[in-house]
C-alpha cells in the first residue's frame, strides 16, 4: 500500500513519514505500557515563598505567602492566598535632624480616665507618659515619647506592625477566546484595614497573538490610628482626637499583550488611579525651622490633598533566546501631586542546564518630588496648605541589584532563592538650607536586602 | 475588534483540487481554504488527521480519546494520523511515554504540513471522508465539543466507500 | 596628524526624558500601539506566530504571571519606599491552544 507522493509535493521527510504510516505501521511513539493511564496536566498549583527583608537601621521585616491556584474544569480556575508579615524596626519621623536633642511623641494606648498606670516603658525605648486629657474627656492617651539624640536623622524606632491580607478570584472562559476574571481582597493592621473587588476581562484575537484585557479594582481603606487621627498641620502633641479616616481608591487597567514573533512576547498597559480620602500619614510630622538658626521651633503634623489620581503607561517583553530568557520593562508614572517617575528592569534568565538556572536582575528607578513635599518649613513663612517631609515623595533615584538561583525539583515543581539589594540616593544637602541644617543630612541614603525563598508544585 | 476567522470550518459536499507542492489551493471553498492531501492510500477509509504538540496542554487530554475512537471505530474503516509538529523531536517522545498514543505518528518539525492545512490553532482536528476529500476541521479541544466532533466522524463513516 | 576621534558624551538618564528622545520614544509606542491593533482586528499577519510555532510561548519562563508572589512583593515593597504603583496587566501569551 504505496502512498503516492505526486500529489501531495511535501518534503521528502514528510512523504516518508507518510508511507510508513500508510503502511499501516505504528510509529515509535506507540508506548508498549497502554494499561498506564495517561499523565493529566496538574489541576492545582501552589506557590508559596518566604520573604525576609532588612533596611539598613531602618524597617525589617519577614513575610511568608500561601497561594493556590486550582482549575475545578477545563474552563475555570479559583485562586486564592494568604499572607502574613511582621514589621519591626525603625521609621523616619519626618522632622530634620539638630544639633540638639529633640523629644517625639506618639500614642502608644488609650485608657479609662482615671486608671493607674503601670507601664513606663514602650518599644524602642521610649518613655510612656501621660497626655493631658481636653475636657469632658472619658479616656485619657498614654503616649510613647522618644528622644532623638543630636545630629542624628529622627527616627521613631517603636516601630511595629503586624498584617494579615488574604484574596480570593475567579477566573472563567466563555468562549474559546473570551474570559472574565473577578476577586476580592482583604489586608488588616493594627491600625489599618483595607478591602478590595477585582473585575476584567481578556479578549484574544489573530490565533491567540493578540490579547486585549481591561481590569477594573475598587479599594476601601479605613485608618484608626490609637487615639484617633492627629489635626494636620498643628503642634504635635500624642493627643489625637480626630475621627477615623477612609480612602476610597478605583484603579482601571487596559493592556495590549502581542505575541511579536515565536521569540517575543511584548505586552503595553496604561493604569489610571483615582484616590479619594485620607491620605496622610498620621505618623509623620514636619519641622518648622528658625530662619537663622535652622533649628526646630516646632513639629507639625502633616497634610496630603484628600485627592490623587495617578497614570503609568507600562512597557513590558519577554524574549526567548536559544535557551535563555530576557525580561526588560519600562514604567513611566505621573500623577497630580507633582511626582514623575521612570522604571528600567532587566532581568536575564541564564538557563545553565534543563533543571537550574541563574537570573541577574537590575532595576533603575527615577522620580521628581511631589509639589507639596518639604524638607522642612521655615518659621515666619505662611504654612502651605499642603506640607509633607516623608521622603517617599521627595526627588530620588535607585538602584536594584538582584540575582536569583532556581532548580526544578521535578516536571511541576521548582525551589528558588532570590538575594537583592535596593540602594535608594536622594539630595542630603539641598541648595538653600538653613543655618545648622546646612551640617545635616536631610535624606540618607536608604539600603536594603531582600531574600526570598520560593517553592512551587503541582499535583 | 472583529474576531479573526471562525474556529470550526465545515465544508458541505466535496471539494476536488489538486495540490501542487506545498502551495496553497487557488480555489476558495464555500467558507474557508483546505488542502487536499492525497491519501490515497486510505480511499475508501475515514481518517482523522491529529495536529498535536508535546506543550500543547488539551493534547494531553484529546489522546485518550483519539485511542478510544481508533477502539471503536476501527472496524468500520477508521483511521487516526497523529501529526507532531515539535521542533524537538525529544520532547514528543517523552510525551508519547506519558499518554500513549494508538494510532501512527508523523513528524512534522517545519510544520510544512502544518501550514499546508492552514491549522488554525492547537491541537487540530481534520475529518477526510472516504473519498479523501477533507469535510471537517477544527481547531481545539474541549470535553463540550467532544460530541460535536463524534458526530461528524459519524456522518463520515455512515458513508459508503466510492 | 589631526585627530579625527570624536568625543563621546553620555547621555544621562535625564536625557532620556527629555526632547527627541522622549519622542521617538513616543513614536515607537505609537507604532506598536497601531500594530497591535491592526493585527488584533485581523487585518495582518506580520506579528504573531504560527499556532504551531507557539512552543516558546508555552515555557512556563514566557508567562506574563510566571512568578505572581515574587511579582506581588516586588510591588508592594517598593510601594513602601517609592511614590509610584503598580501598572500592569496579567493577561495573553501562553500556548494559545484552543
Amino acid at each position: 500500500m504505496q502512498l503516492k507522493p505526486k500529489a501531495l509535493r511535501a518534503s521528502p521527510g514528510v512523504r516518508r513519514a507518510l508511507a510508513a504510516a500508510a503502511a499501516g505501521l505504528l510509529a515509535s511513539g506507540h508506548a508498549a505500557a497502554q494499561d498506564e493511564g495517561p499523565v493529566d496536566a496538574p489541576a492545582t498549583t501552589v506557590d508559596s515563598a518566604l520573604l525576609v527583608y532588612h533596611e539598613v537601621n531602618r524597617v525589617q521585616a519577614i513575610e511568608p505567602e500561601v497561594n493556590v491556584s486550582h482549575k475545578i474544569d477545563e474552563d475555570s480556575t479559583l485562586n486564592f492566598g494568604i499572607t502574613a508579615d511582621s514589621l519591626t524596626g525603625a521609621t523616619p519621623l519626618g522632622a530634620v535632624p539638630s544639633t540638639l536633642p529633640q523629644t517625639y511623641v506618639r500614642p502608644y494606648r488609650v485608657i479609662p480616665l482615671g486608671t493607674p498606670v503601670t507601664v513606663t516603658t514602650a518599644s524602642g525605648g521610649s518613655t510612656v507618659v501621660l497626655v493631658p486629657p481636653p475636657t469632658g474627656a472619658k479616656t485619657q492617651t498614654l503616649a510613647a515619647s522618644t528622644i532623638v539624640p543630636p545630629n542624628t536623622y529622627p527616627l521613631d524606632h517603636g516601630f511595629y506592625d503586624r498584617r494579615i491580607a488574604g484574596h480570593l478570584g475567579w477566573e472563567q472562559a466563555l468562549t474559546q477566546n473570551f474570559k472574565i476574571n473577578g476577586g476580592i481582597a482583604y489586608s488588616k493592621e493594627h491600625d489599618y484595614r483595607s478591602q478590595s473587588a477585582n473585575l476584567g476581562v481578556s479578549q484574544d484575537f489573530n490565533g491567540h497573538n493578540t490579547t486585549l484585557s481591561a481590569a477594573v479594582n475598587y479599594e476601601s481603606d479605613l485608618s484608626f490610628p490609637i487615639g484617633g487621627t492627629p489635626t494636620p498641620l498643628t503642634q504635635m502633641n500624642g493627643n489625637w482626637k480626630g475621627p477615623d479616616t477612609t480612602l476610597h481608591e478605583i484603579d482601571a487597567v487596559v493592556g495590549i499583550t502581542q505575541v511579536m514573533n515565536r521569540r517575543w512576547l511584548a505586552t503595553l498597559s496604561y493604569s489610571y488611579s483615582d484616590e479619594h480620602g485620607y491620605q496622610n500619614d498620621p505618623y509623620r510630622i514636619i519641622s518648622v525651622v528658625d530662619p537663622v538658626s535652622g533649628q526646630p521651633n516646632e513639629q507639625l503634623y502633616e497634610n496630603r490633598p484628600t485627592l490623587r489620581r495617578k497614570q503609568s503607561l507600562f512597557f513590558d517583553n519577554k524574549i526567548h533566546l536559544a535557551r535563555d530568557v530576557i525580561s526588560a520593562s519600562v514604567r513611566g508614572f505621573k500623577d497630580d501631586w507633582g511626582v514623575k517617575s521612570l522604571t528600567a528592569d532587566v532581568r536575564y534568565r541564564w538557563q545553565m542546564g534543563p533543571d537550574y538556572y541563574l537570573e541577574p536582575h537590575v532595576r533603575y528607578y527615577t522620580q521628581s518630588a511631589a509639589d507639596f513635599f518639604h524638607y522642612y518649613l521655615v518659621s515666619g513663612e505662611a504654612t502651605p496648605q499642603y506640607a509633607s517631609a516623608d521622603t517617599r515623595l521627595a526627588k530620588f533615584h535607585a538602584q536594584t541589584y538582584g540575582m536569583k538561583l532556581g532548580v526544578a525539583i521535578s516536571e511541576t515543581s521548582e525551589v528558588n532563592l532570590r538575594v537583592e539589594y535596593y540602594d535608594q540616593h536622594g539630595n542630603g544637602s539641598p541648595v538653600g538650607a538653613i543655618g545648622q541644617l546646612q551640617q545635616q543630612n536631610l535624606f540618607p541614603d536608604l539600603k536594603a536586602y531582600t531574600l526570598l525563598l520560593g517553592y512551587t508544585f503541582a499535583f | 475588534m472583529r474576531i479573526a476567522g471562525p474556529k470550526v470550518i465545515q465544508h458541505r459536499g466535496p471539494i476536488a483540487w489538486s495540490f501542487c507542492g506545498l502551495c496553497v489551493g487557488l480555489f476558495l471553498g464555500p467558507i474557508a481554504q483546505a488542502v487536499d492531501l492525497d491519501l490515497s492510500a486510505y480511499r475508501g477509509k475515514v481518517v482523522y488527521v491529529d495536529f498535536w504538540a508535546s506543550w500543547c496542554g488539551p493534547c494531553r487530554q484529546s489522546f485518550p480519546w483519539l485511542d478510544d475512537l481508533v477502539h471503536e471505530y476501527m472496524s468500520q474503516n477508521f483511521v487516526v494520523i497523529g501529526v507532531n509538529v515539535d521542533k524537538d523531536r525529544d520532547k514528543a517522545e517523552r510525551f508519547l511515554s506519558d499518554t500513549p498514543a494508538d494510532f501512527p505518528i508523523l513528524y512534522d518539525p517545519k510544520g510544512e504540513l502544518a501550514a499546508a492545512y492552514k491549522v488554525a490553532g492547537m491541537p487540530s482536528g481534520i475529518l477526510i471522508d472516504r473519498t479523501g476529500h477533507v469535510r471537517f476541521q477544527h481547531a481545539g479541544f474541549s470535553e463540550k465539543q467532544k460530541g460535536l466532533y463524534e458526530e461528524q466522524l459519524q456522518t463520515l463513516l455512515a458513508e459508503k466507500s466510492p | 596628524m589631526k585627530n579625527n576621534c570624536r568625543r563621546y558624551s553620555p547621555k544621562r538618564a535625564r536625557d532620556y526624558l527629555t526632547g527627541s528622545a522622549r519622542r521617538s520614544t513616543a513614536r515607537l509606542l505609537s507604532a506598536f500601539i497601531l500594530g497591535a491593533a491592526v493585527c488584533g482586528s485581523g487585518g495582518c499577519t506580520v506579528l504573531g506566530a504560527k499556532p504551531w510555532e507557539h512552543d516558546l510561548m508555552a515555557e512556563h519562563a514566557m508567562q506574563v504571571d510566571a512568578y505572581p508572589i515574587e511579582a506581588g512583593m516586588d510591588d508592594h515593597i517598593y510601594f513602601s519606599k517609592e511614590a509610584s504603583s503598580g501598572g500592569r496587566s496579567f493577561a495573553g501569551g501562553g500556548c494559545g491552544c484552543n
